[in-house]
């Protein structure tokens, strides 16, 4: 205990020493890195210094050709592959530049040759065109989803708006719904994916690995993760695991989720799925990595950790007050769906004299002529209960719907007015029901369900004592997980005040400067130190 | 894995020595909510136990002889002849929500020693619940419906629980039984309770508390009127929002003052083998209600309430105190606990006799009153 407590007051130091070293290393030293270096004249050269830059992304394209003046130059368009209209680049640029120019005469090409800037003029038919010289331009107009046209011995790339229009297959994220905020979810393109985290994160140091698993399946799978932000061993660590799977096929993105988890054969998963951009966005800059899979909507987030499945993505849409209050009724909802069941029946069959008295009378009035024992109840009405819930999500919407209300009618009126059930187990399982959706992320709460009804079997035949005892398994077994490596009941245990700041509570965006020191290595730093409004002096 | 097993083998030994193996279905249970206790012609005891109708009192408008029945049986002991219930009971008899005891005065009267112990040796009995005493069968008070189909022991302690209001009565709990008991110098005080014939003709009889029993040691000496009542509520600390009732002496207006907040200090004194005891009460009120005698408006004075105050409360003290020592001979206010605190070798002398060495006390009594404010209607301070 004492070792335990020196332990982290150590900790607590060096959080305050790492406030003050932190200081005097600003968040965007790479930007300033390449604002000096300007483009040459060779295309070779520019070709490769803009590689050098995002060249680590698969869907960074280069294509060269040759335009035909006398005598011809050499030409590249830089774009990004998931990011541009491949017709657009077609008719607007190649075309013209090659089919279109060799229509005018000998002589006008000749002097085209040497005026590039009027070969510009006269060949492009795009509706913006601008030139720049700066690489840190270059690269903002590439990863913006314009294509870049680099000329030999022009030392100017000439962005030209070839991106996508607006693109209307976003999908309605239809397990996460926000109230406030964007109405946008992955589709079942792998490239319009990409193009989404892409438009929320327009960084250089954004990173897109490619993969192919499965032997005959050959499925796509993009790698996404921040390379100055996200830990590299970890990187490392999914890389040698992807490696690892060998298979014939993969058909949805969970079966990959089942290969990488560190401890397989548990009941509760350690890794995050989303199907929000923004959610996903905001993970990659908290230093994950994303897993996209083709033809899958579900993005799988490593590491994580237990507070993900409480966080909803409203609760950074909304006033810090409420969302730490709905982020309570998670908390609420998960405790409650996991004991109140096993409560109701310990303390109806083993502790009545823990309820006050008229409420013990009001419980024994509405069991009297019950049939069943309190457990078996309990457990008939849960298991009725996952049944229409199960019906409700496989049935077509109108047919759901007259399956929940007979299920309500039989089980709620009918089952009680004949005296074969309580109204009391009847409340119950309802809360539970109702506890059961305030949890934003189901995977975490599907594994509570299972729990829940372990935890009636041991209240049944212990009683309280038999809720403590499974609560206590429960948690030894919350903290002996690890996602990657990152213990998975972080910021609880350990306990990291930092990190409760932003994954316990919700404190208000200045407030919550540093990344987690358990997931990132090295770069913590998010937002600069001094971003609470004050009053002007 | 090898702790796997070690966890389920401490499991399967927990499970086996456990001591709550005591699975019982709620609806099973006829949770008993009073019990009252006396003593047949034949010497023997007679236990009367109020049972809850769960499934009446959870009905939209309950009947009033429906929410409970009386159970009644014999036996040599308390305990054998609350066992000897299980023979007329419908329910296994469950007695952690018992919320009431009500004692007849005959056993009262020969100590209470002997039907306290089983109730503390039980587990599933609570401390917390009330003791009455009862000049009449406590069945006759058990069985008095009201109108409104509450349990008449949920009434008595609803009752029990306003006792702050007019302060007149104190309930002891079992705990304080118990250490009353258990403690030869403490002397118990709980309160009488009365079934009184009904206001009109269509209501029922009513439970009345009217006056509070002193006990000598654990044996009933006497009842005392709600004037001492106050009295020893007042001494003890337990004066909580009662009325004080006086004339004012100017003009004969009728004035209630409604204490708000009353705190006593006991000092002991002992010389020469005599007791001393000054009794400092402070009190701070308002004049809640003023029926004048004159018809015209006219001025208060708060100082001369506040001394007349003063005044009204050392006489009733003095009163109180004056009867204890000569007529019951009791120290029911347990005044010797805070001698016992402060002369703990010389009271180890006296115990033996303490209600004597009471009795011949010198006990003077001063009392500090502070009128807060005048009602609060028009006129204040000017009615």
């Amino acid at each position: 205990m004492l070792r335990y407590f020196n332990n982290f007051i150590k900790k607590i130091k060096n959080l305050t020493i790492k406030n003050y070293s932190t200081n005097e290393d600003p968040l965007f030293i790479p930007e300033e890195n390449y604002t000096s270096s300007v483009l040459s004249n060779k295309l070779d050269s520019n070709v490769t210094l803009i590689k050098t830059y995002l060249g680590h992304s698969v869907d960074l394209k280069v294509r060269s050709f040759l335009i035909p003046t006398v005598p011809s130059i050499g030409a590249s368009v830089v774009f990004l592959d998931t990011m541009v209209e491949d017709q657009l680049l077609e008719s607007s640029v190649i075309a013209p530049l090659t089919t279109g120019l060799s229509l005018h005469s000998e002589d006008e090409r000749a002097s085209l040759s040497i005026h590039i800037d009027s070969l510009i003029e006269k060949a492009l038919s795009n509706s913006l065109v601008n030139s720049y010289e700066n690489v840190t331009d270059v690269i903002d107009q590439i990863l913006l989803g314009q294509g870049i046209l680099l000329i030999d011995n022009y030392s100017k790339g000439i962005s030209i708006k070839i991106n996508r229009g607006p693109l209307r297959d976003f999908a309605e994220p239809k397990t996460e719904k926000v109230i406030k905020g964007p109405q946008q979810g992955f589709v079942e393109d792998i490239d319009v994916n990409v193009s989404m985290i892409r438009k929320k994160i327009k960084s250089s140091n954004l990173v897109v690995n490619q993969c192919k698993i499965g032997k005959e399946s050959r499925s796509e799978l993009r790698v996404i993760y921040l390379n100055n932000i996200a830990d590299s061993s970890i990187v490392e660590e999914l890389f040698q695991r992807l490696d690892r799977i060998n298979i014939d096929g993969l058909i949805n993105s969970s079966s990959i989720e089942e290969c990488l988890t560190d401890s397989p054969s548990n009941l509760f998963q350690t890794t995050f799925c989303t199907e929000r951009p923004d959610r996903t966005a905001s993970l990659l800059l908290e230093g994950r990595i994303a897993l996209l899979f083709d033809g899958s909507p579900i993005v799988i987030i490593v590491p994580s950790i237990i507070s993900d499945f409480f966080i909803s993505t409203e609760d950074y849409y909304q006033n810090p007050y409420f969302a730490t209050f709905s982020r309570f009724i998670g908390y609420i909802g998960a405790f409650m769906l996991t004991f109140f069941p096993s409560i109701y029946i310990a303390i109806t069959t083993f502790h009545q004299e823990v309820l006050p008295t008229r409420l013990a009378l009001t419980i024994a009035g509405a069991r009297s002529g019950v049939p069943f024992p309190a457990f078996l109840e309990a457990l008939l009405m849960e298991i009725a209960f996952e049944s229409l819930r199960q019906a409700g999500t496989r049935l077509p919407t109108h047919v759901g719907q007259a399956v929940s209300i007979v299920g309500a009618l039989i089980i709620g009126q009918a089952a009680v007015e004949a005296g074969l059930v309580s109204s009391a187990v009847v409340i119950v399982v309802a809360i539970t029901a109702i506890f059961s959706f305030t949890i934003p992320y189901t995977n975490f709460s599907l594994s509570l369900r299972l729990t829940r009804f372990f935890m009636m079997a041991l209240a049944a035949t212990l009683g309280i004592y038999g809720i403590m005892t499974g609560a206590f398994m429960l948690a030894l077994n919350l903290i002996s997980l690890r996602s990657f490596g990152v213990p998975f009941m972080v910021p609880f245990a350990p306990l990291s005040l930092q990190d409760l700041k932003d994954w316990f509570v919700r404190f208000p965006q200045w407030s919550i400067t540093k990344r987690s020191s358990h997931i990132v290595k090295g770069n913590n730093s998010r937002k600069s130190r001094n971003m609470k409004p004050n009053p002007p002096n | 894995m090898k702790q796997l097993k070690l966890l389920s083998l401490l499991l399967v030994i927990t499970l086996l020595s456990t001591a709550c193996w005591s699975r019982r279905e709620i609806e099973n249970l006829g949770f008993v909510m009073g019990i009252g206790i006396s003593k047949t012609e034949e010497g023997l005891y007679s236990v009367v136990a109020q049972v809850a109708n769960p499934s009446a009192v959870v009905a939209e408008s309950p009947e009033q002889r429906a929410v409970y029945s009386i159970l009644r049986s014999e036996g040599l002991t308390f305990f054998d002849a609350i066992r000897n219930l299980s023979m007329v009971a419908a329910r296994r008899l469950y007695i952690a929500h018992v919320n009431v005891l009500i004692v007849d005065d005959s056993i009262a009267k020969e100590g209470l020693s002997d039907i306290v112990g089983f109730l503390v040796q039980d587990m599933e009995a609570r401390l917390e619940l009330d003791v009455f005493i009862s000049e009449i069968p406590p069945e006759v008070i058990l069985d008095t419906p009201n109108t409104l189909g509450v349990i008449p022991a949920i009434v008595l302690t609803t009752i029990a629980d306003n006792y702050g209001a007019n302060s007149k009565i104190y309930v002891a709990d079992l705990h304080e039984t118990v250490e009353a008991v258990n403690n030869p110098v403490i002397n118990y005080v709980t309160t009488l309770v009365e079934k009184i014939p009904p206001p009109s003709d269509k209501e029922p009889p009513q439970i009345r508390f009217n006056k509070l029993a002193i006990f000598d040691n654990d044996k009933l000496k006497a009842y005392l009127d709600y004037e001492e009542g106050q009295a020893f509520n007042l001494i003890t600390n337990r004066f909580k929002n009662g009325l004080i009732a006086f004339e004012y002496a100017t003009n004969d207006d009728e004035i209630i003052i409604e204490v708000l907040e009353s705190s006593s200090k006991i000092t002991p004194g002992f010389s020469n083998g005599k007791v001393t005891f000054d009794i400092e009460i402070t009190i701070e009120g308002n004049i809640a209600e003023r029926q004048s005698k004159l018809d015209f408006p006219h001025q208060l004075d708060v100082g001369v309430v506040q001394e007349q105050l003063n005044k009204v409360i050392e006489d009733k003290l003095y009163k109180a105190i004056a009867n204890a020592q000569q007529v019951y001979v009791v120290d029911y206010f347990n005044l010797s606990k805070n001698f016992y605190r402060k002369f703990p070798k010389e009271f180890k002398e006296l115990q033996d006799n303490w209600n004597q060495h009471f009795s011949k006390a010198d006990i003077s009594v001063k009392a500090e009153s502070s009128i807060t404010h005048s009602a609060l209607n028009l006129n204040r301070g000017r009615i």
